[in-house]
């Protein structure tokens, strides 16, 4: 240091100054505030949807099957289970802003790239009892009216729309875990 | 609070404040984001200096701090938006209608606007450079080899020395 090539360039904030300490006490970053409200975001829609799945299985209760009484269990069970996965994996690194630059994203970027390609683990795996149980259940319930072939009938559409969700998720989180693994890769050139 | 972490921030205060208020401007367009993020660096290296046991100069690890507080406070917007790599570019992008109202020098707000528009290792390199930072100094910063450094250098010197110097096209060697 220091030669600016350009001294218009560093003509510019020179009166800048510190803040002092004493005002970071109570302050956090823009980037930990993001964090928080991302994780208070998916706590409040998974305890939502608990909820939801829980006033159905007891307002059901007495009329359902016990099977779909145990599906929805299961589907809070499972939702239960993500929100667990969401803390652990979801959870940013430690932070080491002092690692050089190209570590430092690389890290990011490895990170987000993991949780991305394992999300069939982590994020999918707990919904599918759940929704599995629950059209078991409404084919055996519907299978006592009409029988067994018209009931797989019946739920067929609604469990290939299922299944097609969960696999549309898988496709689009392994696409965006494929563009990460380009951005590692052209990062490791630079080195 | 330790007295060397106090030490250590007062002393990057004095002499790298000025930088670290540019490096804010240039990355973030509008002037409260700007003033945070120059806010959240402050923090961030209050913080880090509790670590520092001299793994590397006090310039090293400031702008190493600096420059990845700034890279998380803008990465998502950069997630979102299509950056050119230094290389693809011929010459400094027009200033946009949505910047006029800034009273600044045109030649800045092109440069500011170029830089927002790169990817982040070649936004940082080109600000390094133009805080006058060497090329094995920026390379210790970025975690960049060498080549990939001068290689972005020389194309950052190509595009923006006209805007500084219309008579010379080519601004000062410094790598």
């Amino acid at each position: 240091m220091n030669n600016p090539p350009f001294p218009q360039w560093t003509a510019q904030n020179t009166d800048a100054r510190f803040a002092l300490p004493g005002a970071f006490a109570a302050r956090s970053s823009k980037f930990e505030r993001t964090i928080r409200r991302r994780n208070w975001f998916e706590y409040g829609a998974g305890a939502l949807v608990i909820a939801g799945f829980a006033s159905v299985a007891w307002l059901t209760a007495s009329v359902a099957t016990p099977i779909m009484t145990a599906a929805f269990i299961a589907a809070i069970l499972g939702v239960a289970v993500l929100m667990f996965n969401l803390s652990r994996v979801g959870s940013n690194l430690e932070r080491r802003p002092e690692q050089d630059c190209r570590t430092h994203l690389k890290a990011q970027i490895r990170h987000q790239h993991e949780a991305l390609r394992s999300v069939s683990k982590w994020y999918l795996a707990p919904l599918v009892p759940g929704l599995a149980l629950i059209h078991i259940a409404r084919a055996y319930e519907a299978s006592m009216r009409i029988g067994w072939v018209e009931a797989v009938i019946d739920v067929t559409p609604s469990a290939v729309f299922a299944a097609g969700v969960l696999l549309a998720v898988r496709w689009l989180n392994l696409r965006a875990a494929d563009k990460l693994e380009a951005e590692i890769r052209e990062l490791d050139q630079l080195a | 609070m330790s007295k060397q972490q106090d030490t250590l921030y007062a002393e990057a205060g004095i002499k790298f404040a000025p930088a670290i208020a540019r490096l804010a401007h240039a990355m973030e367009r509008l002037p409260d984001q700007a003033a945070e993020l120059e806010q959240d660096i402050h923090l961030e290296l209050w913080r880090s200096f509790a670590r520092f046991a001299g793994q590397c100069s006090l310039s090293t690890w400031v702008y190493r701090v600096a420059h990845n507080v700034a890279a998380d406070h803008v990465g998502r917007q950069k997630r979102g938006m299509k950056t050119i790599p230094i290389d693809q570019i011929e010459s400094l992008p027009a200033r946009n209608d949505t910047e006029r109202g800034f009273a600044e020098s045109h030649a800045m707000d092109r440069v500011r606007h170029l830089l927002r528009s790169l990817p982040a290792v070649d936004a940082q390199v080109i600000l390094l450079w133009l805080e006058g930072q060497s090329g094995s100094e920026i390379s210790e910063i970025t975690g960049l080899g060498s080549s990939a450094v001068s290689v972005r250098i020389h194309r950052a010197k190509a595009v923006i020395a006209g805007a500084f110097n219309p008579e010379t096209q080519e601004g000062p060697d410094h790598e």
